[in-house]
């Protein structure tokens, strides 16, 4: 008794040619023109169909990296030309808080315009510049992906916080002006200021800070951070010059009237 | 002898040739060159048995093509071409163990 699937197998691999010694067309194989024929025509048909199949699947790899390296070329590119509008936004910008305090020296006397420009030092819209610190903070060496090795959000968090408990003016991440609408916050593996993914080493600028926190908590929080975690860290003491932040409106939630 | 003549003169005609396929005949072509393979493991078993037919070869190397090609299209117009790509490829794949078992048999004594 066959099982159904030693029956489908033997159907399946069943040949299609006549059992020997039954009748057959011709009495020797490969014995007429025909048959070499037929064998040689088949054989290059599939010959054919092979080589073409073969490069038909690597021109299509070729063919996809080549899409690949174009995107990325047109990535750099865009990239490049972020920069420079960025650049040119950065100095347009000035150009704009110079002329407003103009403007409001002109119409409300020089004492509005000075009050003016403390506010924007303090919210962090405009870029600025003067004695400083510089704490870079990198991974450990070894760090593998998703380990605590790596600097987090709340890493730059607690060095930040200590920066402005040092009584700094202004920071800066990684050229992202902090301002009162900023947010450091870990994003998968990306760290994300402004909504905008920083590369490591991460290089936190805090200006008006004059001393290079040896007596205070930021060597000790960095002294930690090492211990525990291996990160690497370095503290600079000179000029630091930050970005100009982005002033965002404050939104606050609507109620839509209806019944929750 | 002949065979390995046609399939080398295949060979060289498609290097030389290296036509442009279309788009749509693209993901045929594996499966075709499967049933092909079946055709002519087949033939070259019945050839050791002493039992080849070149009437019954090239229509089996034909037809094996065809359907091989056509059941893949009905599946890929039926949502299923991958799933019919396998099955076909997993039948043929065994019709070629089972010739080429036969082979071995027959040449090796083994």
């Amino acid at each position: 008794m066959k099982t159904v699937i030693e029956r489908f197998l033997a159907e399946a691999t069943a040949d299609e040619y006549p059992k020997a010694g039954s009748s057959s067309r011709h009495g020797s194989p490969f014995g007429s023109v025909v048959t070499t024929v037929v064998v040689l025509v088949t054989l290059a048909l599939l010959g054919v169909v092979a080589v073409v199949a073969a490069l038909a699947a690597r021109s299509s790899v070729e063919e996809r990296q080549g899409t690949r390296a174009d995107l990325i070329g047109r990535v750099t590119a865009q990239y490049d030309t972020v920069a420079a509008l960025q650049e040119e936004v950065a100095v347009l910008g000035s150009t704009v808080d110079g002329l407003r305090l103009d403007l409001i020296e002109a119409a409300a006397g020089a004492g509005s315009a000075e009050e003016v420009e403390q506010l924007a030092e303090v919210t962090g819209v405009t870029a600025l510049s003067g004695p400083g610190v510089v704490v870079t903070i990198d991974d450990a060496p070894d760090a593998e992906p998703g380990s605590l090795d790596r600097v987090l959000d709340r890493d730059v968090q607690a060095i930040v916080n200590e920066l402005w408990r040092m009584g700094a003016v202004g920071v800066a991440v990684n050229e992202q002006r902090l301002t009162q609408a900023s947010a450091i916050r870990g994003a998968g593996e990306a760290i994300l200021v402004n909504y905008q993914p920083l590369n490591r080493p991460y290089v936190v600028r805090a200006l008006g800070i004059r001393s290079s926190g040896t007596e205070d908590g930021l060597a000790e929080l960095l002294d930690s951070l090492a211990q525990d975690y291996g990160l690497v860290s370095d503290v600079e003491v000179g000029d630091v010059t930050l970005p100009a932040g982005e002033f965002r409106d404050p939104r606050f939630a609507q109620s839509t009237g209806g019944s929750p | 002898m002949i065979a390995i003549i046609g399939l080398l003169v295949g060979v060289a005609v498609g290097i030389l040739w290296n036509p442009v396929v279309p788009l749509w005949l693209e993901p045929y072509l594996p499966i075709a060159i499967v049933a092909a393979l079946d055709a002519v493991f087949g033939g070259f078993r019945a050839l050791m048995e002493k039992r080849f037919d070149d009437r019954i070869f090239a229509v089996s190397f034909l037809s094996n093509v065809v359907i091989a090609s056509v059941l893949v299209f009905l599946g890929d117009q039926l949502g299923v071409g991958a799933q019919m790509s396998t099955g076909v490829v997993v039948v043929l794949a065994m019709r070629i163990f089972a010739n080429a078992a036969a082979i071995r048999r027959i040449l090796f004594r083994a």
